[in-house]
């Protein structure tokens, strides 16, 4: 009986330790697998896999960390490349919190990586905002792991970008 | 000689007895110069037993507006319906008195009858009476009159009639609702501006879903609700008239608007505008248009809430570097932090009463509904899970709904109602998902 | 070693799928389809101004909108009298309902309050323990004799010396009833005068006094939803005859003429007629009865 306790145990290890390492790791960046080859330059593909279109931002904060930094740099040195680019970025927020401050929340960090952009030298009139709230997640499981994907801002091509 | 001896001694027997009689008599008398007097400090809590058979007259909306009524203060949870198959008495006759004796048999304590007919024009003519079982008195009636269309309205009114009778409270069943009604997938709901009575039914859509819907209230003086809504492309306020469909933009600030209420006068809308990362607290006047700036912080002000005589206003902001219910005058003077305990708190709704907020309050990864005095004291939970939010009041300020999201892919929101004290939480079907209620006044 | 590793991941797997196939999903809710609403965008100007003028108490235009209508209900609030129901017997009189509706006798149960909720932030919550525990001890401990087991006692001592048909008609209960009654009319203001003259209270014993207690607070329905518990607080007289059965109407004493205290009154009398009668010892009948309600232990609004 202990024997197969012992089992029991070892498979349950075992599962748990497989289970632990399909998780993403928090400091990888937020770039799919790349397909370099088939995005076209300057497409939205190109934008969104070779850039990277999101940010993430810690539990109740509007504040870029050092990664989202980053990413908006290299979005900022697109979007001079491409200068007929505009752009909407949008704010949003995990489920964890109350609607209307999720609005605001959302906002905030929206503000924050445009304005970020902005320093890095894009025109502001090619930058707008808008804010979801948590109306649009696109993780849905109700753990940390979802969440925490969710409390991002997207930077959406709203025109000017090359076909491809 | 022995008629003498006969008549002393029934005179005798009668004195006796006459002595027994003062005697016996002048006993009971005697006791009766005292008193018992005793206190009794409780009492049976429980809801009042009472008996609410249908309405004589017509056939089907005689048992239909019996059931509205019963169904209504069933679910307030101070009354208890008692089942009609209990009943000895069967109510024939609006005229007649009842037979009390009949209804204390199974423990009724008050008693409802009814009479509703259809009449010569058609409209619909209701009456009703109150009856006390023990004391065997009418306590209250009255007399309605409306198109047959009403009928609900009419038992609603009478609910109200009886609850007010029996509890001195003003009752809330004549009310309506408003609220997000929820379908697909949860990364992109579908919602609509919904509305229903109070007890679930007459539910009607006042959007389409074509554009998200969010936190819907009422006017309290007028036909009219007002909602944030995306249709412009962005974040904005608009005014809905329930009876037309009508829409209207509030603001043509450029600025995003959202968390939107009226005035308890109906005069202005208060509402959050966006600018540059800080939300701010506005009102606008609705037959001026101009807007005025209540807070002018770097901070996030939003949610805000009349007191009911519209001299201050609740509402939460994280300039102390988390969320936190304040309250300042209307005219945005002396805003004061009232919420310190161990936590986040967020949507505060004063009590048409006046004398609580409640709130959603986030502490520990939990969700919790709760009320305080306007003072910040007396923090009082009603209800905790994993994500219960947003309270709005019943006009009589003892019954509150909310929602409740139920976790993960498949989870969603339901309406919730539960008492002031905390008790009698039920569920509020409403055949969808469904967010962000708001509670109508009494329905003029 | 292997045997156990393989036979316990086999098992895992199978309850893993057996699980998987009958455990049913969660509930997902089909969407209602509801009628769509026609919306249409009206000129800010023309909807300002139509606000206004209806906040200007004018008359409710009929719209030819096509949805259900608040059509205004009348409300003709009736006096007691019904004009339809005028043949209606006067209710004023309290009929004796029989003693069919003699309760059973109550069990000294615990009563059972609603748990206050574990999450409740500490704030007065109701104190039924203490409640209970906390019998009339003032009253119960004076040791004044009592003076009706003594006029008991006297009655049967001259029952034996006098004639007994003549004593059974004058004890019997429908006999002495119309006397009694006649001896109320005539001493009727003299005895009033005496009880309010001083509180002259009839000392009971520990047992009638909690029987009378525990009976009255089982006959007692607490108005709810009334916030403050003080409000309740009321006092009411009645008498009873000499089978227990209270003659008259109860009547308040002190409840105050507001809403609150005019139900608080109510709910006291149909606790006081709900036990009637009051026989279950000699010395509640043919007496007067002042009972003080007070819940202000119990409610926490």
């Amino acid at each position: 009986m202990t024997r197969l306790l012992e089992g029991f145990k070892i498979v349950a290890i075992a599962l748990a330790l497989l289970g632990l390492a399909a998780c993403s790791s928090k400091d990888k960046p937020d770039v799919a697998a790349v397909d370099v080859e088939n995005a076209t330059p300057g497409s939205q593909r190109d934008f969104t896999i070779n850039v990277g279109d999101r940010v993430l931002f810690l539990v109740d904060q509007s504040t870029l960390t050092p990664q989202a930094q980053e990413i908006l740099r290299r979005q900022a040195t697109w979007l001079r490349q491409y200068g007929q680019v505009t752009i909407q970025v949008e704010g949003h927020a995990d489920e964890r919190g109350t609607r209307e401050y999720n609005i605001a929340l959302s906002a905030r960090r929206a503000e924050a990586s445009k304005n970020f952009l902005i320093a890095q030298g894009i025109e502001p009139g090619r930058v707008s905002t808008i804010a979801f709230g948590k109306e649009r997640p696109v993780a849905l499981c109700a753990e940390e792991s979802c969440f925490s994907q969710n409390r991002r801002s997207v930077t959406v091509i709203t025109a000017g970008a090359v076909a491809g | 000689m022995r008629t003498e001896g006969r008549v002393l001694a029934a005179i005798r027997q009668f004195t006796m007895v006459l002595i027994v009689a003062v005697a016996g008599f002048l006993a009971p008398v005697h006791s009766a110069h005292a008193v018992i007097e005793i206190d009794i400090t409780k009492g049976k809590v429980e809801p009042m037993p009472v008996a609410i058979p249908s309405f004589v007259g017509d056939p089907k909306f005689g048992p239909d507006i019996a059931g509205v009524i019963s169904n209504n203060l069933r679910r307030s949870g101070l009354f208890n319906p008692l089942p009609p198959s209990s009943y000895i008495e069967q109510i024939t006759s609006f005229s007649a008195a009842p037979r009390f004796g009949d209804w204390r048999i199974i423990k009724a304590q008050a008693l409802l009858t009814g009479q509703v007919t259809v009449q010569g024009d058609g409209r619909l003519k209701a009456e009703f009476r109150l009856w006390d079982v023990l004391a065997q008195k009418q306590l209250t009636g009255f007399q309605f009159v409306t198109t047959p269309r009403n009928w609900r309205r009419i038992g609603h009114l009478i609910s109200d009639a009886v609850y007010q009778r029996l509890t001195g409270e003003k009752g809330y069943f004549d009310t309506r609702v408003v609220y997000v009604s929820e379908t697909g997938p949860k990364s992109k709901r579908v919602k609509k501006l919904t509305i229903m009575d109070q007890d679930g039914f007459n539910k009607r859509a006042l959007t389409n879903g074509g554009d998200l819907v969010l936190t819907p209230r009422f006017s309290p003086t007028s036909q009219e609700i007002t909602y944030m809504s995306y249709a412009s492309g962005r974040p904005k306020v608009y005014l809905l008239n329930i009876e037309t469909g009508q829409r209207e933009l509030v603001s043509n600030d450029p600025s995003m608007s959202f968390s939107p209420r009226f005035s308890p006068d109906g005069q202005r809308v208060i509402m959050s505008l966006q600018r540059g990362g800080n939300s701010n607290i506005f009102t606008m006047d609705l037959r001026t248009r101009s807007t005025r700036q209540l807070t002018k912080t770097a901070a996030i002000d939003t949610a805000p809430s009349y007191a009911p005589d519209g001299r201050q206003v609740a509402f939460e902001s994280d300039r102390a570097g988390s969320q936190q219910i304040y309250v300042m005058n209307s005219d945005g003077t002396n805003q004061r932090r009232i919420s310190f305990g161990k936590g986040r708190y967020s949507t505060p709704v004063w009590s048409p009463r006046g004398d609580v907020i409640a709130f959603t309050k986030l502490s520990k990864g939990r969700f919790l509904i709760g009320v305080m005095r306007p003072d910040g004291s007396g923090e009082r939970i009603l209800t905790e899970g994993y994500h219960n939010e947003g309270p709005t009041w019943a006009p009589n300020g003892r019954v509150l709904m909310f929602f409740r999201e139920t976790r993960g892919e498949r989870g969603g929101a339901k309406l919730y109602s539960v008492d002031l004290t905390g008790y009698n939480e039920q569920e509020i079907k409403t055949g969808t998902w469904a967010s962000d209620p708001a509670w109508s006044p009494l329905i003029q | 070693m292997r045997w156990s590793l393989i036979a316990s991941t086999l098992i895992h797997t199978a309850i893993l799928l057996a699980a998987v196939v009958v455990l049913p999903s969660p509930d997902e809710y089909d969407p209602v389809e509801d009628e769509a609403v026609p919306v249409e965008i009206v000129d800010v100007a023309e909807f300002s101004k139509r606000v206004a003028s209806a906040k200007d108490g004018e008359e409710k235009v009929e719209k030819p909108a096509p949805k259900p209508e608040e059509e205004k209900l009348q409300v003709a609030p009736a006096p007691q009298k019904l004009p339809q129901v005028a043949e209606l017997p006067p209710l004023d009189e309290v009929i004796d309902i029989p003693a069919l509706t003699k309760q059973p006798e109550p069990e000294p149960e615990p009563e059972k309050q609603p748990e206050p909720k574990p999450k409740a932030e500490p704030e007065p919550k109701p104190a039924p323990k203490e409640v209970k525990t906390e019998p009339e001890k003032p009253k119960a401990a004076r040791p004044r004799p009592r003076r009706k087991p003594k006029i008991a006692k006297k009655k049967p001592k001259k029952k034996r010396k006098f004639d007994a048909d003549a004593l059974t008609a004058l004890l019997d209960k429908s006999a002495e009833k119309p006397l009694l009654q006649k001896k109320t009319e005539e001493t009727g203001t003299p005895r009033k005068a005496k009880h309010d003259a001083s509180g002259d209270d009839t000392v009971l014993s520990a047992t009638e006094r909690d029987w009378l207690i525990q009976r009255l607070s089982q006959c007692w329905i607490i108005p709810g939803g009334v916030k403050d518990a003080a409000r309740l607080r009321v006092t009411v007289e009645y008498e009873t005859d000499s089978t227990g059965h209270i003659v008259g109407n109860p009547r308040n004493v002190n409840a105050p003429s507001d809403e609150v205290g005019r139900i608080a009154g109510e709910s006291a009398v149909r606790a006081v007629l709900d036990c009637a009668p009051y026989d279950r010892f000699e010395t509640f009948k043919n007496h007067k009865f002042r009972v003080n309600f007070d819940p202000k232990t119990m409610l926490n609004g």
